[in-house]
């Protein structure tokens, strides 16, 4: 802990010189912490998140993971997006495994670890299943599961949760919790959820402006435990994350 | 399910004959013989070599056309789907190309390839192959950006979202394309084969015209027809095989419900479609003008017979292809993610 896991510097990104989306970002993670961001659609929080995983390109500055500069996808980085990428053709088994197949992980290795991570999301009987097949929940955490089963150490989600019921989605965020405590797993959430982001994050960014930039870092020292969404503390750093949004 | 399908086929199947058997007997020529005559010609040709001759050289010629076409059009449909730079491309080109009347150059391919198979696998290939391209294509198009996106994050390479993303997504509109160019590929096999050659259903059925033997006429078409149906089938059951998330997909819709849908296309492609098909049996009539009699009565039930052939057909059509419409190849891969969706919210 303490050590800074994820690093943006200065990171600019246009998509013609004249549309500029992001302007000069720079902030950090430290590992094991948890950063949500939150901002109006449409300003480039997305376009963020895969510059962090390498998938975007930034016009200037870079991410830094431990240090070492971000060049292209990296195996410590897991990536969920908005509405899961599980491939319709795979089934639960299918996608749990593509990625460590992608890797050239050993096959007895992959059944391992499939195995394991199923039994841990609570999908056994589930595996010959396809997509379709399931519930959002059960997609939800197949979706995670695909991302922890390459046991990266960063989890960069793209509104993870964003067309699920609000049971569903309050059990997801708190299996998400367990799961970055067991693992201890640095996270970046991107969410137009302002319940959700002070229930995720140690830190809430909110973005906002044209080009792109950091409107203001709200901390969240008490975030963590399942109890907090009817703390009283939760809805006071609720209100301060809504006055920063409502301000853009 | 298959339960359903062989009660569609058999039901159909009956519908057809009594229909053939009123016409028949209505028409009373013999330039439309019963079914049980010519049911009875067909299983005295299975017995000859000559039959089965003509049989295996069609089944040669479309078979290995279509394979010849999908060999070159479901990579390049691939490609041009793919990737943007060679679809700014080649598409242009395709498109320029494709609205030509394929048919038009059996002269040429004649000309250029002979007599023997050659040149009428190449007609059949050059007729189909854009369809295949096509489908391929849309196929590919409607895939969705975030499966790429999640795959990159992953560390796959080009090849590995190709094998795993791109081809699965091009192959449910591919074989929507297959069963579709089965009826064409056997059309332009039967003009190829009346032109060209002394082989073939086509050879068979033009032959026996020639020679005023209308029995083997029947022979002949109920052979290509049983042919059409045997490729059809085995593209459907292939597909089921290959894409088996369609039908996972598909399960969640009721029975009734796709019962339901397919009384109702049954009732509106049946009336526009039957009409459309009119000129084609008039045009047959037409042709047998030139050697025969035609009075107003045997006008009026050809078009009795054409529509309640048509009206038989379309509803074996659509009890059988009552789950391929549930997944039309370019809604397929919206339709999916969002059809899970609503799946679950209920």
């Amino acid at each position: 802990m303490g050590e800074r896991m994820l690093t943006a510097e200065g990171l600019t990104k246009e998509f013609t010189p004249e549309i500029r989306v992001i302007e000069d970002l720079s902030f950090s993670v430290e590992s094991g912490r948890s950063l949500t961001i939150i901002g109006p659609s449409g300003c480039g929080k997305s376009t963020l998140l895969y510059m962090l995983a390498g998938l975007t390109r930034p016009t200037s500055g870079k991410v830094l993971i431990e240090g070492r500069e971000v060049k292209g996808p990296s195996r410590e980085v897991g990536m969920i997006l908005q509405d899961f990428g599980l491939l319709p053709w795979k089934t639960v088994w299918g996608n749990i495994c593509l990625g460590m197949r992608i890797r050239s992980v050993p096959k007895g290795e992959q059944d391992r670890r499939a195995r394991e991570i199923i039994k841990y999301l609570d999908l056994e009987g589930h595996e010959d299943d396809y997509p379709s097949r399931m519930s959002g929940g059960e997609r939800q955490r197949l979706a995670i599961g695909r991302a922890l089963v390459m046991e990266p150490s960063i989890l960069l989600m793209d509104e993870p949760f964003s067309s699920l019921d609000t049971l569903t989605r309050e059990r997801l965020q708190n299996t998400l919790l367990e799961v970055r405590e067991q693992k201890g797993l640095t996270m970046v959430t991107v969410t137009h959820s302002i319940e959700e982001a002070v229930f995720l994050g140690d830190e809430i960014m909110v973005l906002g402006g044209r080009p792109c930039g950091i409107r203001a870092i709200v901390p969240n020292p008490d975030a963590g435990g399942k109890g907090y969404r009817s703390d009283e503390r939760f809805f006071a750093v609720c209100r301060e994350v809504r006055r920063a949004v409502e301000g853009l | 399910m298959n339960k359903q399908r062989l009660l569609g086929y058999a039901l159909s199947l009956a519908a057809c004959l009594l229909a053939w058997k009123v016409a028949a007997v209505l028409l009373n020529s013999p330039v439309l013989p019963g079914p049980e005559e010519t049911l009875r010609a067909f299983a005295a040709a299975v017995g000859t070599s000559t039959f089965w001759s003509n049989f295996a050289a069609s089944t040669f010629r479309v078979l290995s056309s279509i394979a010849l076409a999908w060999l070159l059009a479901f990579p390049l449909g691939i490609m041009i789907g793919y990737d943007r730079k060679t679809d700014r491309y080649v598409s242009p080109l395709i498109f320029l190309t494709y609205p030509i009347p394929k048919m038009v150059f059996l002269p040429v391919m004649i000309l250029l390839f002979g007599l023997g198979d050659l040149s009428k696998i190449l007609l059949i290939t050059l007729v189909v192959f854009f369809q295949i391209l096509v489908a391929t294509k849309e196929g590919v198009s409607g895939l969705d950006r975030k499966y790429i996106d999640s795959m990159r994050s992953m560390g796959a390479s080009e090849g590995d979202i190709i094998r795993e993303a791109v081809i699965p997504a091009a192959l449910p509109s591919c074989f929507t394309a297959l069963r579709i160019i089965t009826g064409t590929s056997i059309s332009v096999l039967y003009f190829a084969e009346t032109f060209a050659g002394t082989s073939g259903l086509g050879y068979m059925i033009t032959n026996a015209w020639t020679w005023g033997n209308y029995t083997e006429i029947y022979v002949g078409i109920l052979a290509m027809s049983i042919l059409g149906i045997a490729i059809y089938e085995s593209f459907t059951y292939l597909e089921r095989r290959v894409c088996r998330w369609t039908r996972a997909a598909e399960d969640d819709q009721g029975e009734g419900g796709s019962w339901d849908k397919a009384v109702n296309y049954a009732h509106m492609i049946k009336i526009s479609h039957t009409v459309f098909a009119l000129p084609f049996g008039l045009a047959a009539l037409v042709i047998l003008s030139t050697d025969h009699i035609i009075t107003l009565e045997m006008v009026l039930w050809i078009i009795v017979a054409i529509v309640g052939a048509r009206s038989a057909a379309m509803g074996f059509n659509r009890i059988v292809d009552a789950g391929i419409d549930s997944r039309n190849p370019r809604t397929s891969g919206r339709h999916i993610p969002q059809g899970t969706l609503s799946v679950k919210q209920a």
